[in-house]
This record gives C-alpha cells, structure tokens and sequence, in this order.
C-alpha cells in the first residue's frame, strides 16, 4: 500500500521501518501516512533519542509542569461549574461547603498552582545549569520565558478570585507595586483594576484573563515551545556529549514518555494527599473598607521581587524595580550572549552567576517568609 | 511451528491477564473518579418542609394579606409561593412554578397570571386559560406566633 | 520535654507518630512481601534457563532489600515504641497489659526473622539452592506472623469486638471484626509492595529482554493484589463503627469552614493511589521498557501516599477514641466519664498530674490545654487551635465547652469545672493577635451576672406574649452563609 508522498519523498524502505501492521502503533502509523504527508515527522519519532545519564531525571520537570497545567484545566472547568464572577465569595463558599467534593476539587486546583510553580522554578534551573537554551534552542528557551510569566500570571489572577480578605489584600498589594512602574505603571494599574479601586469590576476582568485570555496564550506558547523540542530533540548536556559514542545510553524517546506517566500519577497522587493534608481555606469576604489584616503578603512565588522592593522604600523605588527587573531582561538575553558548546569560560561564568542569582532568590523568598 | 504455537498460546494468555487487568483498572479509576461525578451531578434540592412538615414563607407576613384582594409572592425553601386572600375571606397559598414552563406566576387580584406566556390561573391555582396543562400545586397556610409557614396537601385533580 | 506531658509545638505528638509510622508500614510490609518474592524468585531461578541471571540480579535486589528493611524498620519500629509511649502512655499501658504476651511474640519473631535473613544472605554463595529457598521460605512465614500478631492489637484499638472492660477476654479482642479483613488486606498489600520494590531494582537493567521478564515478574505482585485488595477493604469498610460511616459519607460535603472531612479525604488518597498504582502496572505490563528509576520512585511513593492515606483515614476513623468505646484520646476513661458528676470535677483533681499552677492564671489554661488538648491539637500548627478559635469571645469559649463539645462526635466530652472552663477559654482567646482579651475570673464574673438577672426575670410576673413583629425579610440562602458559631474554620 502506497503511503502519501505528496510535499515529502518517502524512502523505498520506509513501509520497513515502521512497527509491524499487526501491532496498534504500525496500524496508528499506517492509517496516518496513508493520508497525510507526514513521513518526516513519523521517522523522526522513530529515531528520537533522551540521552539517559546522572541528570535524566530533570527531564521530567517539563513533562510535569504540563501534567500540573492540565490538572489546572480540569479543576478549573469544574470550578467554573459553580463559580460566578458576579457573587466570588458566595459562589466559592457554596462549592466548598455544598457542593459534593467541592473543597477537594478546589483544594488540588490550589495546590496544583502552587506546585506547578515550584516546579517551573526547577525546570528553570535546570535547564539553565544543564545550558539547554543554548543555539540553535534559543527559541524553546525564549518561550519557556514567557510561559513562565504567563503561569505567575494566572496564579496571580486567579488568587483574588474568591474575593476573601486574603486575595483582596494580596490582589490590592500586587497592582498597588504594579502601579508604581515608571510611565505606564497607574495607566495599567487601572486597566487592570477597572477603575482607582478593585471592585467587583475588577474581579469581572482577572475572570476572562484567568479562565480564558491566558490560559489561551499560555497553551499557543506550549505548543511552540513543545514543538521546538520535538523538532531539535533533547539537548545533551557537556557532560554526556564529552562521553565517547559506544558509553552513550539513550531511551528511546516513546519508552520516556511513557515512563514519564507514573511520574504523573504520583504527581496526582500528592495533589490529593497535599488537599487532605493541608486543605484551601476560605477567609472572611473581602470587605474593601476594613484595614487590611496583619502579615498580609503575596504568595510565597511573589515574595523575593516583594521584598527585595521593601528594601527600596520611597524614592529608591526605582532601584529596587530595575533590579527585579533585570532578572528576566538577563534572562530574556541569555541564549544569545552564552553560545559556546562546549561551555567556555563566558559559559562558566554565566553559570556561576546563575547559582548565586538561586541562592539570593531563595534567601530572599525564606526572609520573606519570615518576616512579619 | 510447536515454538510458534507455544507463543501464540503465550500470548493469549497474556492477551487474557492484560484483559482481566484493564477491568481491575477501570474499577480502581472508577473509584477515583467518583468525586468528580458526584461533583458534577445536579445538587438535589433540600425538602423544603422540614421535619415537621412545614416551611416558613418568606417575604410575607400576616398583615399583607389582612383585607380580601390582598396577595404577595414570596419564597419557601428554596421555592417560590404566591399567598392571598380570596373574596370570601379565605386565604389561599400556592407554589408559584407555572405548570407550563416554570415560570413564577404573579397574583393579579382576582386571578393569578404567568407573564411568560399568558396562562391564567384562578384563586384556587386551576388553570382556566392559556398554555399550561395542569393547576398550581395548593399548599396549607398556617399562621404561628405572627409567622406564616405552609404545609403540604394532597394535590387537585385537574 | 515538659515532663509528664510530650509537649510538640508545630507538628504534636500525633503527627510525630504518625510520620513514624506510615513509614514504618510501608518498611515492613514490604519487608513480609519482600520474602514471599525472594521464596518465588528463588523456585522460579531454580527452574528457569536463565536461573543464573536471574539470581544475580536477585542478590541486588536482596542487598537493597535487607539494608532497607533491617535498618529503616528497626529504627521506626522502636520509633513507634518510644513516641506512642510519650503520645498516649494511658493507652499503651492497656494495650501492653492487655496483650503482654502477643508484644512478648512479636519481638521474637523479629529476633528469629532476622536471624534466618542473615543467614540467608551471608550464606547467598555458601549454601545449597534447597537452604536457600527453605532460608527464604521460612523468612517469609515468620516474619508474616508478626502481621498475624500486630493486626489483632491493632484492629482491637478501632474494634475492641466482644471484649469489654467487665470480661477482658485477650482472645475475643485479639481476634476482633476488623482482625481478617486487615489480616488478609494488609498481606496483599505486601505483596504489592514487594512487587513495587522490586520495580525499582528491575528499572537499571540494560538487557532489554531481561528486563521485560523481570519487569513482568514484578508486575504479578502488583496487579493480583491491587485486584483483590478492594474486596478486603470493603469486609473492612462493614466492620467499622456505625458513627465512623457516618462521619465518612457525611464528610462530602465541606464541613466547618469549608474543609470537607478529612476522613472522607484520605479515603479518597487511597483509592487515588490504587487506581495509580493500577494504571502504571497495567502500563508496566504493555511496555517493560518503559520503566525508568523515577517512574519506579515515583510508584513507590505513590504507595507511600495510599499508605498514608489507609492509615490516617483507620486513625480518624477511631475519634474520639483511641481505644473504641473504652478510652478516648485523651486518656479519658468513657466509664468515669459516664459516672454521673465525674465530668463538672476540677480536672487536676482526676488528672495523673496536679500541675502547681494558680487557679484562673493563664498558666492554669495552659496546663488545661497540654493535659487535655495536645493529644490532637497543637496551638499554632497541626489542628490549630488559634485558627479554630479566630472569632471565639470569653462567654462563647465557655458555652462551646459546655454544651457544644460534648456533642461534637469526633471529641471527647470536657472534663472540667466552671473554672477549668472559663481559664481554658481565657487562655485560648489570649493567644490571638486580634480580639478582646478576658481572663478568667472576668469570663466568671461576667456568666455570673447574667445567670443572676436570668434569675431575676424568672423570679418576676411573667410578661404577656409579645405582640407580632414583622418578620424581617431574609436573604436568599446564597446571599447569606449560615452563621453557626461552630468554633471551627473563620467564617464569621
């Protein structure tokens, strides 16, 4: 039977290459290239290869970060069963207390925000030590960037959606640090409020941005950025490539991915466990005119920009957002100032930088923590 | 030939233990899944009598139906009522859910109307004329202390 | 320490025991599981082609085994011994007296399983295959009736069955409701864990073919058992008390400030955990390839979760008791308890420890709390008492101690006078930032008074009724959450 050579030349021995037709995988593959011309893109799954090495396993934070973005859409869509933008607090209340199940559903929806963060920061930094994002991967590297503010983003959305005191007063610090941005920072402030206050309108507006405008982007960005890797493959850090060929183990990429999948259910496992451990409570209804609780801080993802900006009060505003702010510029520049394969001394350099850039960021987010 | 039989015989025992396994899959998923169907599921509505058989109104009090002509919707439970006195003195309660398509009746003076799509009921809830099917379901007034509560009756035959 | 009480701020000593423990049985369930495997894998070496690989590979899996068991289960094992004592030193002592014999066994047969596995891998390369597989069998059959013995004190502290106070027969306790179905529950369960451990030696093997034979070896421990395992667990679910059946299948809904019961929680871990560990054998079983160390981690500790949430759920099941019917949690005995008269007593007069603290002074709460609360409830961390009492003032502390506790289901009833309860809620309104303070003579003063003017109205000509009231309109329900001063959760 003749597979569909239109837009690609498909070799003499392909039909070869493929699993045997009596297998569901050669039957999936046959019934696809007999009508799209998709010859490339099959044999290069065929050849696909995860380097195996001391390091494998950070090769499934990625993998897991989307395992806890898909929990988010699931959790999310069932919380929007019951959840009205109109009454928050009512509405939230209802899906803890009456609804069946309700309080777990809406307590793995909260911890999956949390560890899908916590995982992102790993993955981060992983793939900065491992030097992943260097050419030709700038671009998976790139939009890792943007997915992982778009993913602060949500979770600061989606904090202030049941309009607690909690999410009032955290929301309210948030855009009120927003709001001192040079130039544009009240303009944007009070787009994002809906007004010089945050209302109800305000809780209108972080409801499309949490349940539809990004989480939209977010999954466009995934698909690029995953598609990229697909295409380059998994990058080899120095120390495996260093290694002669016949030392070099690999898995064959379908054998990782579906090992991958226990790795997932334990992620979901502890979702569970985490909800029946620690459950999401609800505080009080926001009420915009009481004093803002004691301690009131951002999510512990927002502490280190928050207090690094405590250390710059008043007019030093500034130079506490430049710094912030030149983490993801670094960031931003990174694939295309560190090249070298193997890494050179600019390389190494980078890396230390890196680490001591993690241990600043941990020391402050633990001080943050801490501090009333 | 026998090595192919025994791989054959192998392979549907396999075939067979892969079976048996993905049962025992779906019940343990199933499990699992069942707070998401539960979830999901429409929340029955609680009884609105409670234990001992009455509902309070809501939204009226004694004095709204004190003179014949007087009525006023209202909720008990977490269902709407329409509560009047008739002409001759009597008062009358009646679930306000139009037999045709659910909406909340009003009381109109000397008849009771659904603005939905103009059926007619009269003061004692039977449908006299427009769309809906069947008469509004009676219930029992009571007043205790100052409180009106009502009770369930048997309902008319249309 | 503050001696007599095991004072643990942030975690309390229940959930002390607890990490203890849900380690613990994980260790040594697959400890038992773990010998049955070795017995099999020694028969299936003995009479396979490859039987030389496959041993070789064995001893890898028998050197992980034996350090991990031996090492982690002694060291939890006695773990438990020493926090349990500390936790509920009434508790251990009835389970000692009662069962002194059985405790006496049990350390035997670790003494003599130990011994056998010792020999077993010293003698892995001295010895004949039959000693060998005898070696094995035999580990497996000992150190299994440590299972035999553990279930019966185990299961008699949800389910004492027959046995009562007045006719303390060690047999019908032992062998109570709950005894068969944890018993044959609990031995599938090692066998799924000897099969997850053995998942996780099979996942650095680089001979494909060789892999996939183990890798299918393992994954029989696994699917048989968590195939049967629902069966016990629902004979389980019928012998537990009627009040726990309650709390779970109530529990699904939120309860008390929006956390649904925790009961019904980890009764979903572990049926979560189940359909995990089902999934991933099944996967395991279609591709053996795909089997890396982290997946093979990753399902061991998805065990360890379903473990934690079997036993936290047995654990919650039991509340208030810790011995079911007999005695609650706080060492409290439910037949002084009934004794009429016994409850309004000063505590520190039935307490075991007379603290030397003034009466109505903080101090006096404190003790009140670390005596009576802090076998479940820490102030500022596990259970937070701070949390759960956010709205509580002086007069409500009192009343809820009063009247609501004894009828709370999951506590037991307060023992204590008026004093006991007025310092105690002194004390707990003290530790919040925010709120009024009162102390305790203040909140007696304050109940005084107005028991007096009750009894001055009474005392007057009774007023004629009221005339009516309009009825204020009320809210919708959804407009308006009900406002049960309830003590738990922070809703107003």
């Amino acid at each position: 039977m003749e597979l569909d050579p239109r837009f690609a030349d498909v070799p003499e021995d392909a039909e070869q290459q493929l699993p045997p037709s009596d297998k569901p995988t050669g039957m999936a593959a046959r019934f696809v290239l007999r009508r799209f011309p998709v010859w490339p893109l099959i044999a290069w799954m065929l050849k696909k290869k995860v380097p195996v090495h001391r390091h494998s396993i950070w090769y499934t934070m990625g993998g897991a970060a989307m395992f806890f973005f898909i929990v988010q859409v699931v959790t999310g869509i069932l919380l929007m069963i019951y959840y009205k933008p109109g009454q928050p607090w009512q509405s939230v209340q209802r899906i803890v207390m009456e609804v069946p199940f309700g309080a777990l559903i809406r307590s793995v929806h909260h911890w999956s925000a949390n560890l899908m963060i916590l995982i992102l920061a790993l993955h981060f930094f992983s793939t900065f030590f491992m030097k992943a994002y260097r050419a030709p991967r700038e671009f998976t590297w790139l939009t890792g960037i943007g997915l992982l503010a778009l993913t602060m983003t949500l979770g600061f959305s989606g904090y202030m959606l049941p309009w607690d005191d909690v999410a009032f007063f955290a929301s309210r610090v948030g855009i009120g640090e927003l709001e001192k941005s040079p130039l544009i920072g009240p303009l944007l402030a009070d787009i994002a409020r809906g007004g010089p206050d945050i209302t109800l309108d305000t809780v209108g507006r972080f409801f499309m941005l949490h349940v539809f405008l990004l989480p939209l982007t977010l999954m466009g960005l995934l698909g690029l950025h995953l598609f990229f890797i697909q295409v380059q493959g998994v990058s080899e850090p120095d120390s495996f490539a260093a290694q002669p060929p016949e030392k070099k183990r690999y898995h064959k990429f379908w054998e990782f991915m579906v090992g991958e999948i226990p790795i997932w259910l334990f992620l979901g496992v502890l979702l569970v466990a985490l909800s029946a451990l620690l459950p999401r409570t609800l505080e009080p209804e926001a009420d915009p005119f009481a004093p803002a609780p004691l301690g009131i801080k951002p999510e512990w993802y927002f502490l280190f920009p928050f207090q690094v900006l405590k250390l710059f009060p008043g007019s030093l505003e500034f130079v506490g957002m430049a710094l912030t702010g030149l983490i993801p510029a670094a960031a931003v520049m990174l694939p295309f100032v560190d090249r070298s394969v193997p890494a050179d001394q600019r390389g190494k350099m980078i890396s230390r930088a890196g680490f001591a850039l993690l241990v600043v960021i941990l020391s402050f987010t633990i001080w943050g923590w801490l501090s009333k | 030939m026998s090595e192919h039989n025994e791989q054959t015989a192998a392979n549907k025992s396999r075939r067979r233990f892969l079976a048996l396994t993905g049962v025992a899959t779906v019940v343990w998923v199933g499990a699992a899944a069942y707070p998401v169907i539960r979830y999901i599921s429409p929340i029955p509505a609680p009884d609105p009598f409670g234990e001992d058989g009455r509902a309070k109104v809501e939204g009226i009090v004694p004095a709204d139906i004190l003179k014949p002509g007087m009525g006023k919707s209202g909720a008990y439970g977490s269902r709407g009522l329409v509560v009047f006195r008739r002409p001759d003195g009597t008062t009358g309660a009646l679930d306000a859910k139009c037999t045709h398509a659910g909406c909340n009746v009003t009381f109109a003076g000397d008849h009771i109307e659904c603005h939905c799509h103009g059926g007619l009921y009269d003061l004692t809830g039977k449908n006299v004329s427009g769309p809906p099917p069947k008469p509004l379901t009676p219930l029992k007034l009571v007043e205790a202390d100052g409180v009106l509560y009502v009770e369930r009756v048997k309902p008319l035959k249309a | 320490m503050n001696y007599p009480v095991w004072d643990l701020p942030f975690l309390g000593s229940g959930i002390v025991v607890a990490i203890i423990a849900v380690i613990h049985v994980l260790i040594s369930h697959f400890a038992v599981g773990g010998g049955a495997f070795l017995f099999v894998a020694e028969w299936w070496s003995g009479n396979d082609p490859d039987g030389d690989r496959i041993r070789a590979w064995l001893h890898k899996f028998l050197t992980f085994f034996l350090v991990f068991t031996t090492v982690f289960g002694a060291i939890t094992g006695v773990g438990i011994w020493f926090s349990i004592q500390l936790a509920s030193p009434e508790a251990t002592s009835l389970l000692i007296h009662q069962f002194v014999f059985a405790w006496a066994a049990e350390w035997v047969v670790f003494l003599a399983e130990l011994t056998i596995l010792y020999f077993y891998y010293y003698g892995w390369k001295a010895n004949s295959r039959r000693m060998q597989v005898f070696l094995s069998g035999a580990y497996f059959v000992i150190s299994w009736f440590s299972l035999f013995i553990i279930v019966g004190i185990l299961g008699f502290m949800l389910t004492p069955g027959n046995w009562t106070l007045e006719n303390p027969s060690v047999y019908e306790g032992f062998f109570n409701p709950t005894y068969w179905p944890m018993l044959f529950g609990r031995t599938l369960i090692m066998f799924l864990l000897a099969g997850l451990g053995g998942l996780v030696i099979a996942s650095r093997i680089e001979h494909e073919a060789f892999k996939t034979r183990i890798v299918h070896f393992c994954v029989k421990w696994v699917i048989p058992a968590a195939f049967l395992i629902p069966i016990f667990a629902y004979w389980y679910w019928t012998a537990l008390p009627e009040n726990t059946v309650k709390l779970v299948t109530g529990g699904v809904t939120g309860v008390m400030g929006g956390k649904m019961e925790s009961i019904t929680t980890y009764a979903i871990l572990l049926s979560v955990s189940g359909a995990v560990i089902m999934l991933s054998a099944l996967l395991l079983a279609i591709r053996p390839q795909a089997l890396t160390r982290a997946a093979a981690v990753a399902l061991l500790l998805v065990a360890l979760l379903g473990i934690m949430g079997g036993e936290f759920f047995r654990e919650m099941a039991r509340k208030p008791y810790v011995v079911y019917g007999y005695l609650y949690s706080n060492s409290l005995w439910k037949h002084k308890a009934d004794e009429p008269g016994y409850l309004a007593k000063p505590y520190f007069e039935a307490s075991r420890w007379d603290p030397p603290v003034e009466a109505l002074s903080p101090q006096h709460g404190e003790w009140l709390f670390r005596l009576q609360c802090a076998n479940c409830h820490t102030l500022n961390g596990y259970r937070s008492l701070t949390t759960r009492t956010v709205n509580w003032s002086g007069e409500f502390g009192y009343s809820w101690l009063d009247q609501t506790m004894p009828t709370q289901g999951v506590m037991p009833p307060f023992q204590g006078s008026r004093e006991d309860k007025a310092a105690l809620s002194a004390y707990l309104i003290s530790l919040q930032s925010e709120g009024e303070k009162q102390t305790a003579s203040e909140i007696l003063a304050v109940l005084k008074a107005k028991e007096v003017a009750k009894l001055e109205k009474e005392a007057a000509v009774p007023s004629p009724a009221v005339a009516n009231d309009p009825v204020p309109a009320k809210e919708s329900p959804e407009n308006q959450p009900d406002v049960q001063p309830t003590g738990e959760g922070v809703l107003p």
